[in-house]
């Protein structure tokens, strides 16, 4: 997803291509899901010093985030980084980038982890529980969050706060369009925000592998369900 | 994902479909009865309603709504209407049919299935009532579709001539349709440059709509009157006609019945397709100074006369040889003069006095479209004043129809007259002769009684009569002439 390649983004991804080249370092993506807001988190940008995810979950605890110990096949106890801490650490030289998925669904223990994790870097530290090193995150650590929610009031505020610039990805990366036929790719774009009634790009890209197997009826069926008539009906009215 | 369960319901996609003129978004759709006109599709508000039933009338109505979304005129709809190239009426019937024709070529089988059952009853009815517009209107809607089948036999249950008639009339429409395919641009929803109007395709169906309108005003009923007296008023070409031995008469001299109706009807043909969309430029009127006063008034004015109850000028008695000894009261008629100031065109400042002399109070106004930055209507002379000066002119159209359009809001009364003088060559702002335009500017005669004619002279002297009495007669431009005789297949109405 290499931004340079792309002569005319959309306004979403030029949006978010301009905020990572001018530095800004804390950034929601919001908005439909399967679009490319997690791939995008994960490859735009300057990532060399890596990119770790963290998918919030209701039940998750902050040992995702931070680390936990795990017993070794001889025994022992050793410490486990947590995204956060790794992304903290990037290459040893500069700091790398966490993203977090669902940040919405992440429950009080994980916000409240992050919170001090995404907390400004003069702020920010943490204490290793065995060595009792302090670790900082280190400079170009950048954190990308992605939520499928529309309202922004519905995130926990104090995490929120920590994240003014919000771009809300409406289309798919023009470059995750380019695995699709150049027929589908308009409709998987404006299917892409159309709420309820969405098709995602994943359910693209299958039609249209299937369909060069089984034909059009038939990999609608399979793709689509009991939308199929209607979709292929679509199909053909657009091809007028 | 793969439940393969049997159909229930089907909902259209119309967030699938692509446009140029409008951004794409969330749609709501509903369900409904599969009735005529419950289905509907607003692509402003993005909302359609269509029956859901798993039916092959319900999937062509889904079609149909689904090709609306697609093709049809989102927020500019009130634009198009606003040209008045064709009227409202006749723009959605004709919108019916694209829309209908572009599903066929789309592959769904409208011929088959487009029907309702209740296109027969309506076809009786249009015939009971003897309502050509709207037999005019339903046949054009329903052309390419099943229903249109059902009330042709609905026509034909009570009167057959009609029946030949409307499915000369549908075949005719499905061949223009055709035409504007081969344009490429049918189904186009680009932003037309030259007029900022959109859809692009939609100026198909405006220019096809035009024709529906002369067509709603054809009246067979008339016509068929005229023929079976044999010598009516328009029987001059017809008697000419009828001289020949033509297909359908037989040796006896006795003509199919209503053959010369159909073919005055078929003489009423479309414009042909451009690839432009004519349009008109926007009035910029200016208002000349005024210090030169002239005789004519539009007030009430009294003057001497041999014949009344109080004598007024008893002095006359002695110094008038016809003692007109009374008054009579006389007031100005008025009227609005619209001169055509383009290159083609000329006249002088003392032509410009002589009109308002021979109409007093009139409004005399010169049109010609010079740029943008400049006053394209110009008024001359208002309420018994004019200009010192006659403004430079003598450029482009460009707003022939506009102009003629403020002329006729001018008048000061119903009865005072507006003439309009001009050769006829009108056009657009794109320039080039359109039939499209000068039709439209005919048809804006016809109807506001207008009287064209050629030369500021020629204004003068029609006026000067129309002051005596004498009734108006138009002299129109070969221009107009000629277009009018080529699509109406008649001569213009003087």
């Amino acid at each position: 997803m290499a931004t340079k390649d792309t002569s005319a983004l959309p306004a979403c991804w030029q949006a978010l291509d301009d905020c990572l080249n001018s530095g800004i370092d804390r950034i929601i993506l919001y908005g439909p899901s399967g679009i490319g807001k997690t791939f995008a988190g994960l490859t735009m940008g300057n990532v060399e010093a890596g990119a770790h995810r963290l998918v919030c979950a209701e039940d998750m605890t902050s040992a995702n985030v931070e680390g936990h110990f795990m017993q070794t096949d001889t025994g022992q106890l050793k410490w486990n980084y947590g995204a956060a801490l790794l992304a903290w650490k990037g290459n040893g030289i500069n700091g790398g980038r966490l993203i977090a998925d669902e940040i919405d669904k992440a429950g009080g223990d994980v916000a409240a982890t992050l919170l001090s994790m995404l907390d400004s870097p003069e702020s920010a530290s943490w204490n290793h529980p065995t060595t009792n090193e302090i670790l900082k995150p280190l400079d170009g650590f950048s954190c990308i969050m992605t939520t499928n929610v529309e309202d922004m009031n519905e995130l926990p505020t104090s995490l929120a706060d920590r994240f003014p610039i919000r771009i809300r990805i409406n289309e798919p990366h023009p470059n995750a369009l380019k695995r699709l036929s150049p027929d589908l790719r308009p409709m998987a774009i404006r299917s892409a925000d159309a709420g309820e009634r969405r098709i995602s790009l994943r359910a693209f890209y299958d039609f249209d592998k299937l369909r060069t197997v089984l034909g059009l009826e038939r990999a609608a069926e399979l793709t689509f369900g009991d939308r199929a008539s209607s979709i292929l009906d679509a199909i053909k009215i657009e091809a007028v | 994902m793969a439940t393969l369960t049997k159909k229930i319901t089907h909902t259209p996609y119309p967030e699938l479909l692509s446009r140029d003129d409008v951004q794409h978004g969330k749609w709501r759709v509903g369900d409904c009865a599969p009735r005529r006109g419950v289905p509907q599709t607003n692509v402003v508000t993005r909302e359609m309603l269509a029956p859901g039933e798993d039916t092959e009338f319900s999937r062509a109505i889904r079609a149909h709504e689904m090709m609306h979304a697609k093709v049809s005129p989102a927020n500019d709809m009130l634009q198009w209407i606003n040209r008045k190239v064709a009227t409202h009426k006749a723009l959605m019937v004709t919108e019916e049919l694209r829309v209908n024709y572009l599903c066929t070529k789309a592959g769904f089988d409208m011929s088959k299935y487009l029907t309702d059952g209740s296109e027969q009853a309506d076809g009786e009815k249009c015939v009971a009532l003897r309502d050509w517009s709207s037999a005019i209107q339903m046949c054009i809607a329903t052309v390419g579709t099943a229903a249109h089948k059902s009330f042709l036999t609905g026509i034909r249950r009570g009167d057959r001539q009609w029946g030949k008639l409307l499915l000369g009339i549908g075949k005719q429409a499905l061949k223009e349709m055709k035409t504007a395919e081969q344009t490429g641009t049918l189904t186009s929803t680009v932003i037309d440059h030259g007029t900022g109007l959109f859809p692009r395709g939609f100026a198909h169906t405006e220019r096809i709509a035009e024709w529906v309108d002369r067509l709603m005003d054809f009246n067979p009923d008339k016509k068929d009157d005229d023929e079976k007296k044999g010598e009516g008023k328009t029987g001059e070409e017809k008697t000419d006609e009828s001289d020949e031995t033509e297909p359908g008469h037989g040796e006896g001299g006795e003509p199919d019945e209503g053959d010369g109706i159909k073919k005055d009807l078929e003489k009423i043909k479309p414009t042909k397709p451009t690839g432009h969309i004519p349009s008109w430029g926007e009035l910029r009127i200016q208002r000349e100074p005024m210090p030169k006063i002239t005789k004519g008034n539009l007030g009430k004015k009294r003057i001497a006369t041999d014949i009344g109850k109080n004598p007024r000028r008893l002095t006359r008695i002695y110094t008038d040889p016809d003692k007109k000894i009374f008054d009579r009261i006389v007031r100005g008629k008025g009227g609005v003069v619209l001169i055509d100031a383009s290159g083609s065109m000329s006249f002088s400042h003392a032509q410009i006095r002589q009109i308002v002399e021979a109409a007093p109070g009139a409004t005399v106004a010169m049109y010609s479209e010079c740029g943008k930055e400049h006053p394209n209507l110009w008024i001359l002379a208002e309420k018994g004043k004019m200009c010192a000066v006659l403004p430079k002119a003598n450029q482009n159209n460009g707003v022939d129809h506009p102009a003629l359009e403020w002329a006729i809001k001018q008048r000061q009364r119903s009865s005072a007259p507006v003439v309009w003088v001009t050769d006829g060559g009108v056009q657009g702002m794109t320039g080039g002769n359109f039939e499209q335009l000068v039709i439209q500017c005919v048809k804006t005669c016809l109807k506001n009684n207008v009287v064209v004619v050629p030369h500021v002279d020629e204004a003068v002297a029609l006026l000067k009569g129309m002051q005596r009495g004498v009734k108006a007669k138009r002299v129109w431009p070969p221009m107009f002439a000629n277009v009018w005789q080529r699509q109406n297949g008649v001569r213009l109405p003087q």
